[in-house]
């Protein structure tokens, strides 16, 4: 080849090793890469994080207009609901010590609830005339909004203080955690405008399968936002427990089922959930196990097997698997379409396991929002 | 893209039942529906009607 004179086959002569301009193609990169890879690779990383930092800001003001605007038109407060709003976005939830010899679950619960009250008791404070439906779909809004703002926040940080301290190995982490982070932060987004229409949620597949169970009987409260009734199948008799719908709730079945079995002594709880599946399992899937299925922090855990292990009672459980996106947003039809089957291996579990004249605590959990009983 | 993920747009759908006669209409969600809310009266044996069923469809 001769391009304008030049001999290209004799300029990067691939045969002749000695030849100088081959030598600096190949050395120089080297150098290059030997010195300066590592920046190159953190201003590579650097622009992807800084990418998914923008796409986090923007969810966070989106759901931020979403709630306000829905706050504004729903509940019409008498004056603007922004600053309020704004500062419930930046509070902060102090852990108890976790050195405590006696034991920290009480304190968990103590400032847990505390919280919840605060908010709620906010909420309420911003109009006279909201409904307990309005108003738990609103504390669940803001509680996905103040995620998302901690998300972007605690982003931020580590992003920040990388490239101040020119820090690759703090960015590596990060990068890792980005996209598991940027899917909690988009299931965030998506939900808030789930609780908006009052939809029910994946979670809320086990109230909706107790729920129905409950039809025609006769609801009593068992603790707050938390309802029970009785319900006799084959000589057995089975005491339904699900946080009271159709109101964005988890209601409180640790408190609840402590005071149902306290009273009742049932011989068999079975707890109904949403699971998260593992990749490559069907959503909807229905798995069976052992011990209290329940999320959160971990008090109505505690409370169930501490009360069960007093009393001598096994707990089982049924699981319907999911991601969670689809725990957090609109509940899909394979989902849905599990209920039917979920209540007959529930039936056949009870029929099977217990014996005539026994009884059984059957618990739906999960948010019950959009599902009634 | 390999990776890339195409937008999933899931729209939601109220099932009616009718208690008696077991009817079913599949429609879109309106703001207000909820699960085992009880509607109006059957049109063909004027039982009970009653959501069983709200899910999200992917489009």
């Amino acid at each position: 080849m001769d391009f304008l004179g030049v001999n290209i086959d004799k300029l990067f002569n691939s045969n002749d090793n000695s030849n100088p301009l081959m030598w600096l193609v190949w050395i120089v990169p080297i150098f290059i890469f030997m010195l300066y890879g590592q920046k190159i690779q953190l201003q590579v990383t650097s622009s992807e994080i800084s990418k998914s930092l923008e796409k986090l800001k923007t969810f966070r003001d989106e759901t931020r207009k979403e709630l306000i605007d829905y706050v504004k038109a729903t509940i019409k407060p008498s004056s603007d609901p922004s600053p309020k709003l704004d500062r419930f976005f930046e509070y902060f939830t102090i852990m108890p010590v976790d050195t405590d010899p006696n034991g920290i679950i009480p304190k968990i619960r103590h400032i847990m609830r505390t919280r919840e009250d605060f908010t709620r008791e906010q909420v309420k404070a911003m109009s006279s005339s909201i409904d307990s439906f309005e108003e738990s779909k609103i504390v669940n809004i803001l509680e996905a909004v103040t995620t998302i703002n901690l998300l972007y926040k605690t982003v931020r940080h580590i992003f920040l203080t990388a490239k101040k301290q020119n820090n690759f190995p703090l960015i590596l982490p990060l990068q890792m955690m980005m996209p598991f982070i940027m899917e909690e932060a988009e299931a965030l987004r998506e939900a808030v405008t789930t609780f908006r229409h009052g939809q029910p949620i994946g979670d809320g597949i086990g109230p909706m399968i107790v729920g129905k169970m409950m039809l025609d009987t006769e609801k009593k409260p068992a603790a707050f936002e938390t309802v029970w009734s009785e319900k006799m199948l084959d000589e057995r008799k089975l005491y339904l427990l699900k946080a009271e719908g159709p109101a964005a709730t988890v209601g409180r079945p640790g408190e609840a089922a402590e005071a149902l079995i306290s009273q009742n002594k049932p011989d068999m709880i079975i707890m109904v959930d949403a699971a998260l599946k593992l990749e490559g399992e069907a959503t909807g899937s229905i798995a069976h196990g052992f011990g209290a299925a329940i999320g959160g922090i971990g008090t109505e855990r505690y409370q169930i097997e501490e009360i069960a292990t007093k009393h001598h009672i096994p707990i089982y459980a049924v699981v319907i698997k999911q991601s969670i996106k689809e725990a957090i947003t609109l509940m899909r039809k394979e989902i849905s379409d599990a209920a039917e089957k979920a209540t007959a291996q529930i039936l056949e579990m009870i029929k099977e396991n217990t014996k005539n004249g026994q009884s059984v605590l059957v618990i739906g959990v999960g948010n019950t929002l959009g599902v009634s009983q | 893209m390999i990776f890339s993920k195409k937008k999933e747009v899931f729209d939601p759908y109220t099932v009616e039942q009718c208690t008696s006669c077991n009817a079913m209409t599949k429609r879109k969600f309106k703001d207000g529906d909820f699960m085992f809310k009880i509607l109006e009266k059957c049109s063909k044996c004027s039982g009970t009607v009653m959501i069983t069923k709200i899910f999200g469809e992917l489009i």
